[in-house]
């Protein structure tokens, strides 16, 4: 299979107050070649150590994990080239200029000068180069650790919640950076504890919950896998559709003057009721969404305090 | 500011993916940011300004002006001793001086190796030297080598500063697992580092006994004294010997450089490494040393060892019990001694640097 990242049974525990506290708990998870991927887990859930192991920064204490088929960190220094990251936040040093702190990291890969122009430019940048890492805005920081990542041409982007603090259009711009990156036939790794943000760019989702995976695959089967697509459904009368629907067959759930119809195929709905001499007046599919996907899984796996924290559709800008 | 940053079109033109640099590559990049650093030029400044001072200080003290009435002091200080001395009859004088040989002869037999000291008991009742009262012509390389002497600890606390914060910094910004994103192996940039540390470190140095040697020609050169002054020619100072002396400030301040650095990648955080440093120095440098075992534990401290190999040898003071009481006696430290212990410590620590940053977690 042509994955790019790939992890098996991967663990890390962390010492904390004495006692050993599971970060990641035999994580096996596997990232497709091409698109972007979200990695999505609430808060807590081992999403950034994860990261962390998978760039060498920290030791597992077991598992493996790969990454272009490269098992890392051992053989990172052949991959490394071909990945770029940012972990939790920007991080720069704060009295250097955006170019000084470019031009360190690409004359530690060898990269020539005349890049650090390049990635300036590609991250509406050029104006601020001269400008000291301090005195940027959270977007400024996050374009300009973009830029960074650009430095290596990477076939790999690690992002790591890029849009945590953006204002809208800061997370509008990450956004269609992730995609058009994806376009290019990159991979995009981008870890989330917000469905919406993952949901509106990302083709495949690894879902974690306390260090293990929970769910994998491609965003659209993991929504439809979730249960029975519902219609909402608005009649002059109510209590007769619903004897016609569950006459013939449709599992439904009453809400006020509406009813919730469980159905792959809304025309059925239509249907069935004009055969009784009832007309719809209102017809709308409730789409699935991550959340409640989420929700169902992390609810199986007795993670409800965990996914309340989940910021569902809530996100700044989220919703579009 | 519309949407994307990237569409495939603005995408990167340089296709050629970098090929990664050569460790002595990777050594520059690092003496670049040290360089850029605010701390580079903190300690630029602050080594300009102490050999200044000092240049101006010697300066004071060799003005012709000041030399002639240091003369007229010491005139009169030779007439009154010269009466004291008058006075004692010569063989309580004889006596004194015979105990004093006896106590320098004591010494002499209890230090292995190294010179016996010289207690100039046959001088003790001649008037004190027109040198002892600062009456000496103004000469560059003692003038150089007196800036230096206290020169040394100021250049070597400020490179440890400069080493210990370039590599601290990068913890505390977080920008070292940025870093390793771009070259992951460890040792390599650890090495790194630390290289570009002591370089600058040894460049301190170097600007440090520049500057000092440069001072001290404008001294000499400006209070040259008339030749109506009865001035005694400063003692000769072979050139090659204080060259070499300069030479090892130098290195020790390098050290210094380094040293900071292997702090810094061990404890991560600048405010820890100076904790621990003036704990250590005052704590263990100057206290415990010469506060246990009489005294005799100071070879195994840096400072007798960075004493040692500086000046070529050094002396320490222990008590020394004997059936007639306790007396202080000087012992000395040789120079192999010192470089010996400061190889083996630097070595020890490096390693140790190395070790713990290729191991430890970067978060
Ligand atoms: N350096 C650390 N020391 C101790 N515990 C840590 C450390 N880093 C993370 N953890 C713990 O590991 C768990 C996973 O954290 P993290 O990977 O940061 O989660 P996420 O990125 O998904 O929010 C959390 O319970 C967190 O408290
Ligand atoms: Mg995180």
């Amino acid at each position: 299979m042509d994955v790019a990242v790939r992890t098996v049974n991967l663990r890390k525990t962390y010492l904390s107050r004495g006692s050993r506290r599971v970060a990641v708990g035999g994580l096996t998870m596997s990232v497709p070649h091409g698109g972007v991927h979200g990695f999505l887990g609430p808060n807590g859930s081992g999403k950034t150590t994860t990261i962390r192991m998978l760039l060498g920064l920290i030791r597992a204490d077991s598992g493996t994990a790969e990454v272009f088929g490269e098992e890392v960190p051992r053989r990172l220094p052949h991959v490394i080239d071909r990945v770029g990251a940012i972990v939790e936040s920007p991080k720069f040093f704060p009295t250097f200029t955006a170019r000084q702190n470019l031009a360190l990291l690409a004359g530690a890969i060898g990269s020539p000068a005349a890049r650090v122009d390049e990635v300036l430019e590609a991250t509406h940048l050029r104006d601020r180069g001269r400008d000291r890492y301090a005195g940027f805005s959270l977007g400024m920081k996050q374009r300009l650790a973009i830029a960074a990542t650009l430095l290596k041409d990477p076939d790999l982007l690690i992002f790591d919640e890029p849009t945590n603090g953006l204002d809208p259009a800061g997370i509008r711009e990450v956004r269609d950076t992730m995609r058009s990156l994806g376009a290019q036939g990159k991979t995009v790794l981008v870890s989330s504890h917000i469905l919406a943000e993952v949901e509106q760019v990302a083709d495949t989702v690894s879902i974690i919950g306390h260090g293990s995976l929970l769910a994998e695959g491609n965003v659209r089967d993991i929504l439809g896998g979730s249960g029975v697509s519902q219609v909402r459904v608005g009649v002059a009368s109510p209590d007769r559709a619903q004897q016609v629907l569950e006459a013939a067959g449709f599992a439904l759930t009453r809400d006020g003057q509406h009813l919730l119809v469980g159905t792959d195929d809304p025309s059925a709905i239509t249907r069935a009721l004009a055969g009784h001499g009832l007309y719809v007046a209102e017809l709308v599919p409730v789409r699935p969404d991550l959340e409640s996907a989420f929700l169902a899984l992390t609810a199986d796996e007795g993670l409800g305090s965990e996914s309340d924290r989940l910021a569902g559709g809530h996100a700044p800008g989220g919703a579009s | 500011m519309s949407g994307t940053l990237l569409t495939p079109e603005s995408g990167p033109r340089t296709r050629v993916r970098p090929t990664g640099t050569s460790f002595v590559g990777l050594v520059g990049v690092e003496l670049r940011r040290l360089w850029w650093r605010r701390m580079a030029k903190v300690v630029l400044v602050a080594v300009v300004a102490f050999v200044g001072v000092s240049a101006y200080a010697a300066y004071q003290q060799t003005r012709p002006e000041a030399l002639a009435e240091r003369i007229e002091d010491y005139s009169s200080i030779v007439a009154e001793t010269t009466r004291q001395n008058a006075s004692i009859p010569a063989d309580e004088k004889a006596a004194q001086i015979e105990a004093c040989q006896r106590d320098e002869a004591a010494t002499g037999a209890d230090t292995s190796g190294g010179a016996p000291v010289d207690f100039r008991c046959e001088q003790m009742f001649d008037p004190p030297s027109p040198e002892s009262f600062g009456i000496v012509a103004a000469e560059r390389t003692a003038i150089t080598s007196s800036i230096v002497e206290s020169g040394l600890w100021i250049f070597g606390f400020l490179a440890f500063i400069l080493g210990a914060s370039f590599v601290a910094a990068e913890f505390a910004a977080g920008s070292m697992g940025n870093w390793l994103t771009f070259e992951p192996r460890r040792v390599r940039v650890g090495t790194s580092k630390l290289v570009a540390a002591g370089l600058g470190g040894l460049a301190v140095g170097g600007l440090g006994v520049g500057l000092a040697t440069l001072g001290a020609t404008l001294v000499t050169t400006v209070n040259r004294p008339g030749a109506d002054l009865p001035v005694a020619a400063a003692p000769i100072v072979p050139g090659d010997t204080a060259a070499q002396s300069l030479l090892r400030v130098v290195a020790i301040v390098g050290l210094g450089g380094l040293g900071g650095a292997v702090i810094g990648l061990l404890l991560r955080s600048t405010a820890g490494v100076i904790g621990l440093v003036v704990g250590w120095l005052v704590l263990v440098e100057a206290f415990v040393a010469s506060a246990f075992a009489e005294g005799r534990l100071q070879p195994w401290f840096l400072r007798t060892n960075i004493e040692g190999f500086v000046s070529d040898g050094t002396t320490y003071f222990a008590t020394r019990c004997g059936v007639d009481g306790c007396q202080t006696v000087s012992m000395p430290h040789s120079y192999t001694a010192s470089w010996i212990y400061l190889l083996v410590v630097t070595s020890l620590g490096v390693t140790a640097a190395l070790l713990a940053f290729r191991a430890r977690d970067v978060t």
